[in-house]
């Protein structure tokens, strides 16, 4: 061990605590003054050093220090929470729907009788309410539609005022011949009247317009006007 | 038969705080001296004292034994002691808990009061650093190495720190050095 001042020094202060002084810090001693002086000081270093150190008795902290550690750990530090936990658990599975399997390719070729059990939406049945008192005051030709007219779908009366509460007039067709016999009917009349007592047939008048004759101002022959109805 | 103090930490390292209890009650006066010689004040002491083992408690399971558990214990209250000192800025007063207490001559009390307080005044104005290894090495007696340990520093720095603070201690107490001599 190299015996510098700074390991002497601390050789001494063991010294003035009882312990030997080694050899190698005896040979510094001789020939070094500081450490000399510290030599000869030691002792009455020391003694006023431990002079100076007075400590009041010490509390007795066990009950605080106990109190402030934090408790251990528990797994049943989370027990509070399993009440509530389940009781939501419970209450998401009453209120969850039925699944509905969702169904393969196969099954749904074979789904006429899923579809027959789906009830189809009711139709619209929107009365076509007539008007019995324009009717009555005016029993005369109520609409009166020429052949083309008659063949379209949207033409023909609807089923709908069948069911109606409303009784509707009979409408009866009458196809009008023409007087001379190379001529074709030209026109379906659809007349309608309210009356019972009244003739059908003063009832029914169309007028024919022949086509040659047609002023030709008036542009194409399938003009309702020119047909003179 | 008394458990060691190993079986003690194992067992509070395991969660048994009446292990720890035991421990506590078999240091808390150490803590609380060198609490009290670095800080000299009772108040703060007691804190510290408290603070060092519900530190130790929370750290106790990074306690690997590789020194004692007092020298262990005695570092964490070094550094709070430091830590308290450096952030309030206590200022150390010489210790009086026994002025005029006891019924001497006038002349002696009052000499020995004089040394004392000259004493204690000249130790608490040593760096922190030095007061702390002083106290350490000097009145507690601990060696350079454990002292090393406490400090988290080296033996030879130990060394070289204690010889500074007697040599700038030395100094402040010469004439009563002399007295003591004579």
């Amino acid at each position: 061990m190299k015996w510098d001042c700074i390991a002497v020094d601390d050789a001494i202060s063991d010294w003035a605590r009882g312990i030997e002084l080694p050899e190698g810090a005896r040979l510094h001693i001789a020939r070094c003054p500081d450490c000399s002086e510290a030599f000869e000081e030691a002792k009455a270093f020391r003694e006023l050093v431990l002079s100076a150190d007075c400590v009041p008795d010490s509390p007795d902290c066990r009950s605080a220090v106990m109190a402030r550690l934090p408790r251990p750990k528990s797994a049943w530090r989370f027990a509070w929470a399993a009440v509530p936990i389940a009781v939501i658990v419970a209450v998401l599975t009453l209120m969850r729907p039925v699944p509905t399997p969702t169904a393969p390719q196969h099954i749904v070729k074979k789904s006429p009788v899923v579809q027959q059990q789906a009830p189809a939406p009711p139709p619209v049945i929107v009365p076509e309410t007539p008007k019995p008192a324009t009717i009555a005051e005016t029993p005369k030709v109520r609409r009166v539609h020429h052949r083309r007219a008659a063949v379209r779908p949207k033409r023909v009366p609807p089923p709908a005022p069948k069911e109606s509460p409303v009784e509707q007039p009979p409408e009866q067709v009458c196809v009008v011949k023409p007087s001379e016999p190379d001529t074709q009917p030209v026109a379906m009349v659809y007349v309608t009247w309210d009356e019972p007592n009244l003739d059908q047939s003063y009832k029914c008048m169309v007028t024919e317009s022949e086509p040659q004759t047609m002023p030709e101002q008036n542009g194409g022959t399938n003009n309702e006007t020119n047909r003179g109805i | 038969m008394a458990k060691s103090d190993e079986e003690l930490v194992s067992q509070a390292q395991a969660g048994d705080q009446g292990a720890f209890d035991e421990l506590v009650a078999r240091h808390q006066d150490r803590v609380f001296a060198l609490s009290y010689r670095i800080l000299a004040n009772v108040d703060d002491a007691a804190d510290i004292q408290q603070e060092t083992f519900v530190r130790a408690w929370t750290s106790l399971k990074s306690f690997k034994r590789r020194a004692a558990f007092s020298t262990w214990l005695h570092r964490i209250t070094v550094n709070l002691c430091l830590s308290r000192k450096r952030r309030a800025l206590v200022q150390v007063e010489p210790l009086e808990e026994e002025r005029a207490s006891h019924a001497e001559s006038a002349v002696a009390c009052l000499q020995r009061m004089e040394t004392k307080t000259v004493v204690q005044a000249a130790i608490a104005e040593l760096p922190d650093h030095y007061r702390v290894l002083m106290i350490l090495r000097e009145i507690e007696g601990r060696s350079c190495e454990e002292t090393a340990m406490i400090v988290g520093s080296s033996a030879e720095s130990v060394r070289t720190g204690l010889y500074r603070a007697r040599k700038l201690l030395r100094e402040k107490i010469r004439p009563y050095l002399e007295e003591v001599d004579s």
